[in-house]
């Protein structure tokens, strides 16, 4: 083995060198910063010129660059003051910077002032270019109450971290053949979707049964003949449209039913009239087709551009798309796999705020416009800043960021950032949400696709309604951002001899992000000279060229387009790897980074330029003829996948079950915890490193932030306790402090202003203030109505104590007595405890005063708490056994946790018992052991290493019985396992009642834990009552338990009465007061139904009879 | 309590071709188009105000492209 020899060691060094430079989040923050950059510039100039409404000509005002300042606030009083991310959460502030829009006033077509204006607050997403935190390092960002390994690229909107969660779409401007949906006329479909910035159609060719071709798009009403539409677009002759479909004479012969069919329109001037009919029918003709020749021009394909001279291209991709349909009728042409990952594309961080912004930014200018036409109407000088409102911008963006509505009706786009633990958190920024419906079965997407490979994790999906639909980035997979098409089309024409005219029979044709540019001699060479380019970095690394060879010759499609989930990639030359082992080193050494190795020796593919590629998987295999290595194997998974040691040797589903899990486990999710105020979470105590761990797990950095602890686990059956999954865990490891975990809970109140001058008041309520509980619920409270830190709190004592004025304006009284004010004061969730932890006094943004109360809750595991291995085997604690009860070792090891073999067999973790083997001799060695999947360390000799400290290679060992003493028949598997303590604990989900709260309308039980609620008796209990027949029972449980009431009815009228109290007599509403009522016990349900029966004028009558039929 | 927000459904509009048309003459939507294939010719007549004409069929044997040339006859007076 030489020195000079590449291990798959080397190659994680590399991968390490990509996490490092470029985190886990660069998703996001390369799609917001080119928003920033370049998306904000665009929508301005899309609108370039504000003009008022009015008949008034020659006002308007101009718009030029806008800029986006830096993150800060306006406080209420005072001037703007910086603000940082750390600040935003505690006070429960927006992190956004103004957003300055320089703009021309014009006055008879003059230009008269030139003013930059601030036009509203922009969202800035965490540790984005415009973010503070992106310029400083750890020490800095410690300094500024950071944890200095959180990811960014997410928002901080009211005080709460939001993600917008990645978008999978079908990709824009692209043909995609079909067969025909079942029972309808056609028999193949080409489809797409066109769509430049803020405009989107999609276009749709169908070849029906009888052989016609018929164009539909979603301006006209029905749909047009081909040729009828190729006429109206300037292609008339037949002889032309048949050329430009296509070259074969096969084709060809399928043209003649629709050149039949639109023989009757012969040029383009009637075909414009044929369209106008449609579109404009009942308009006098040269209405009609200029209408016709404006939905041509705006509405069609307007990839194409949406001017008159691009009619002609227009006509000839359709006539593409009509050979498409054609040659797949033939079966000359393949189907288009639509879950092929080259027809997906993401839509992330900045193509969601882009849109936003566009539709914000249009309200905007409409005001603008707005406000000009009244400032022009009422004669007065015009100023700019009085014409601008910049709230329209600020309060929509993050009203939509806030709730996760978006415009066009999308809901869910941002999401709450996931802060369980730090793979959680990783884990939801590399989501990717698929907008295909849920109750769909939608069988084929919701497959692994061979393409997502090293894209997607296939292992991490939710189970349920969303499997396949949810899914996740793997370590690798990197998004292309986008944005310089123009400059590419550029060199593609000048520069590498790309002819927009046809010179020759056999030329390839060109495409640039799915339209035709132009024609070229060589296919091949083309592409190869583009990805000589690409390498020596001339051309953007993330530059897509694919060759295809079809029936009707050779194409080149280019890709620029933003969304394209790449991957790196190793360049192999003539069989040989390109980077060298010194390189390496280099890179190991820190004089290289990743980016120094992007194109001379790394390459990033997209889906559909990895068809060109021949990738080698394992570099002993490497031939003459492979163009490109794989990163090691494991780099497929995701960042959860990848905690799962000796992942290859489980049952796959487990590892989609733990991949769920892990998201739940208990650990440190970032290190500022103590100046966070987060609504709830959870701190595991003691965290350790698993001792078993993977390669990907120290790269992601999951380990600086562990999740679980190391036990020693034995597989047995003992005590009967673990019947059934449930787990036995030693009482003297939780004595000692093993799988102990902090709840935090935060509670607030604001002192609120009201209009009239009335405000909240924080102070301890006065006796007499309605909705006073009772002196000893405030006892715990200061002078300033707040508790104070470290004192023990119970359920329903009161944290900050609030009074408020009355509710209604007529209340109000000039002199306010203690009698009108409300008790508004807050209390601890009555099924919590706690003690208080923090208390921060701080003022929110309209200068109120704002209290937050931390309280945490130490939580010592107890019977019901639920573990799980990385396994995908979850638990709950059946007993905690003492540990002199515990089964012990004749070294006198004792294990933690117990868990059933009959856990193993039928689910095939074999992983879990690997990782117990492998945990043991690392605890022996003091070594961590390298589980990476497909990779790790080598079984065998630690297997053999066991056997050398004494132990049985298989990892069974003789146990002592703890309670007899006894030496257990059997040898027992006994080794160490990681195991993660999840977020499911009873003390959450305790809930018993006795008596307690009952809501007001009914007088039944309330439901729910929170409201001390009962527990339904439901239909199918209470028909196993009555098929005991026991009747008692039943009315016990259904009206003495719940609202039994009396009622009085009146015998002579039967209807509902009333009894006097004051007369001491009952009185029915008609008859009025008299003696012949019977009182009856019923539920008070049904006499809300009566008195809701009468409100509506529906008289109910109760007839009544004797329970026991007298003797006559 | 209990009540949950349904959502709205909102119906696509598809766009069809109409088969009665807006007359020129009375503005109601009253126009109907007799085709005849035999003669290759249309008859469209507003069953309003009784406007009628025979049309040519030129385009296509779809009712609306009589009914356009129904219209540009009419604007140029020869109804």
């Amino acid at each position: 083995m030489s020195k000079h020899e590449i291990k798959t060691e080397d190659f994680w060094i590399l991968v390490e060198s990509f996490v490092k430079e470029r985190g886990l989040a660069r998703l996001h923050l390369d799609s917001y910063n080119e928003f920033v950059k370049r998306g904000l510039q665009q929508i301005v100039d899309e609108v370039k010129v504000i003009e008022a409404p009015s008949s008034v000509k020659g006002y308007y005002i101009q718009l030029g660059s806008i800029k986006v300042g830096e993150p800060r606030i306006k406080e209420a009083r005072g001037y703007p003051t910086k603000v940082t991310p750390s600040e935003c959460r505690l006070r429960g502030l927006t992190y956004s910077a103004p957003l300055m829009l320089e703009m021309t006033l014009y006055v008879d077509n003059e230009p008269q002032s030139t003013a930059t204006v601030e036009i509203g607050d922009l969202p800035v997403m965490v540790k984005s270019d415009i973010c503070y935190l992106s310029k400083m390092n750890r020490e800095e960002l410690i300094k500024a109450g950071e944890d200095p390994d959180d990811p960014g690229g997410y928002f901080i909107v009211n005080g709460s971290e939001r993600v917008i969660v990645a978008q999978e779409d079908l990709a824009e401007n692209r043909i995609l053949v079909d067969v025909a949906q079942k029972g309808s006329a056609a028999t193949h479909t080409a489809k797409v979707i066109s769509a430049i910035p803020g405009q989107r159609s999609s276009v749709m060719v169908e070849r029906y049964k009888d052989g016609s071709l018929w164009v539909s798009f979603s301006a006209i009403p029905g749909k047009l003949p081909l040729f009828i539409l190729m006429r109206a677009l300037g292609v008339s002759s037949d002889q032309e449209i048949f050329n430009a479909v296509s070259r074969d004479e096969d084709v060809w012969r399928e043209l003649y039913i629709s050149s039949l069919q639109s023989e009757k329109v012969h040029n383009t001037e009637e075909a414009l009239e044929y369209i106008g009919n449609r579109v404009a029918p009942g308009s006098p003709l040269d209405k009609r087709k200029e209408r016709a020749m404006q939905v041509l021009d705006r509405n069609l394909l307007p990839h194409l551009g949406i001017n008159p001279q691009a009619r002609i291209r227009k006509a000839y991709y359709l006539a593409q798309m009509a050979g498409a349909v054609i040659e797949a009728y033939l079966g000359k042409r393949s189907l288009d796999d639509k879950d092929h990952y080259m027809n997906k594309r993401l839509k992330l961080a900045g193509d969601m705020m882009a849109t936003l912004f566009r539709s914000v930014f249009k309200a905007f200018v409409t005001d603008v416009a707005y406000q000009l036409d009244k400032s022009i109407t009422k004669r007065r000088e015009i100023e700019i800043t009085s014409l601008i409102r910049s709230d329209i911008i600020t309060e929509k963006i993050i009203y939509a960021l806030a709730t996760g509505n978006w415009v066009g009706g999308k809901t869910g786009v941002s999401q709450l950032l996931d802060r369980t633990n730090y793979l959680s958190t990783l884990s939801h920024l590399r989501r990717v949400i698929s907008p295909l419906s849920r109750t769909q079965p939608n069988f084929e997407a919701r497959d692994l696709h061979p393409t997502q490979w090293g894209r997607i994790c296939p292992t991490e999906t939710p189970e349920g309604p969303n499997c396949g639909l949810v899914k996740n980035l793997a370590l690798m997979a990197t998004i292309s951002v986008g944005g310089y098409r123009e400059e590419i089309r550029n060199y593609l024409l000048t520069s590498l001899k790309v002819s927009p005219k046809l010179s020759k029979e056999k030329a390839a044709v060109v495409y640039l992000d799915g339209e035709l540019i132009g024609y070229h001699e060589d296919a091949e060479r083309l592409a190869e000279s583009i990805r000589k380019l690409r390498r020596k970095r001339v051309l953007p690394a993330e530059l897509g060229v694919a060759v295809y060879e079809k029936a009707t010759g050779k194409e080149v499609r280019i890709n620029t387009d933003a969304g394209r989930v790449l991957r790196p990639l190793l360049l192999v030359e003539k069989g040989k790897l390109k980077i060298t082992k010194d390189i390496i080193n280099k890179v190991k050494d820190g004089i290289l980074t990743w980016s120094d190795l992007v194109g001379e020796y790394i390459e990033y593919l997209d889906a559909e330029e990895e068809e060109n590629a021949y990738v080698c998987v394992n570099i002993k295999d490497l031939t003459e003829e492979h163009t490109h290595l794989e990163f090691p194997a494991a780099t497929m998974f995701g960042v959860v996948a990848s905690v799962i040691p000796y992942a290859e040797h489980n049952h796959s589903p487990r590892n989609t079950f733990e991949a769920a899990m892990g998201k739940q486990a208990l650990g440190i999710p970032y290190l500022n915890f103590f100046l966070r105020a987060d609504s709830r979470a959870q701190l595991l105590h003691y965290p350790q490193t698993p001792l078993v761990m993977t390669k990907p797990m120290k790269i992601s950095g999951v380990l600086r932030r562990p999740f679980g602890q190391n036990m020693v686990v034995a597989v047995l059956s003992y005590t009967g306790y673990n019947i059934q999954d449930a787990v036995i865990i030693n009482k003297g490891s939780v004595d000692r402090g093993l799988a102990r975990s902090t709840f935090v809970r935060l509670y607030e109140s604001e002192e609120r202003r009201y209009p009239g001058g009335a405000q909240d008041r924080i102070e301890i309520p006065q006796q007499g203030v309605k909705g006073y509980y009772a002196p000893e619920f405030y006892a715990k409270l200061e002078e300033d109505g707040v508790i104070i830190p470290e004192v023990e709190v119970k359920g329903g004592e009161i944290l900050i104590g609030k009074t408020s004025p009355p509710r209604f304006a007529e209340e109000f009284k000039a002199v306010e007595t203690a009698g009108n004010r409300r008790d508004t004061s807050v209390m601890l969730r009555h099924e919590e405890k706690g003690i208080v932890d923090r208390i921060f006094l701080t003022n929110t943004i309209d200068d109120n005063v704002l209290v937050r109360v931390k309280v945490r809750d130490y939580r010592i595991a107890e019977i019901g708490d639920k573990f799980a291995s990385r396994h995908g085997q979850k638990g709950v604690i059946g007993i905690l056994l003492p540990h002199e009860d515990m089964p012990f070792t004749e070294d006198g090891i004792v294990p933690d946790l117990i868990i059933n073999p009959h856990a193993i067999p039928s689910r095939m973790t074999v992983g879990q018992l690997l990782e117990s083997i492998a945990g043991k001799y690392a605890a022996l060695k003091g070594k961590f052991v390298d589980a990476t999947p497909f990779e790790g360390d080598d079984l065998e000799a630690i297997k053999k290493e066991l056997e050398r400290y004494g132990f049985k290679s298989t990892g069974k060992e003789v146990l002592y019985n703890g309670i007899t003493g006894e030496k257990m028949v059997a040898e027992v598997f006994i080794g160490i396992t990681y195991y993660q303590k999840l977020h499911h604990m009873v003390s959450d989900k305790i809930h018993v009642r006795a008596r307690g709260p009952v809501q007001i309308l009914t007088r039944q039980p309330t439901e729910g834990r929170a409201r001390e609620g009962g527990l339904r008796f439901g239909e199918m209990e209470r028909d196993c009552l009555i098929g005991y027949g026991t009747a008692f029972v039943l009315q016990d449980v259904l009206l003495d338990m719940s609202d039994s009431a009396y009622i009085y009815v009146c015998k002579k009228c039967n209807a509902l009465a009333y009894y006097d109290a004051k007369k001491n007599t009952p009185v029915c509403y008609f008859c009025g007061p008299h003696r012949e009522v019977t009182k009856v016990k019923t539920t008070y349900a049904f006499t809300v139904l009566l008195k809701e029966l009468m409100s509506m004028c529906i008289h109910p009558r109760i007839l009544l009879e004797e329970k026991i039929e007298r003797w006559s | 309590m209990g009540r949950r927000k349904r959502k709205k459904i909102v119906k696509k509009v598809v766009k069809r071709i109409p088969k009665v048309f807006l007359c020129p003459n009375c503005g109601k939507n009253a126009v109907f188009v007799k085709i005849d294939k035999k003669e290759n010719k249309a008859s469209v007549k507003c069953s309003s105000c009784n406007i009628a004409l025979d049309v040519e069929l030129r385009l296509s044997e779809e009712p609306i492209d009589a009914y356009n040339s129904f219209v540009d006859a009419y604007y140029s007076g020869k109804v």
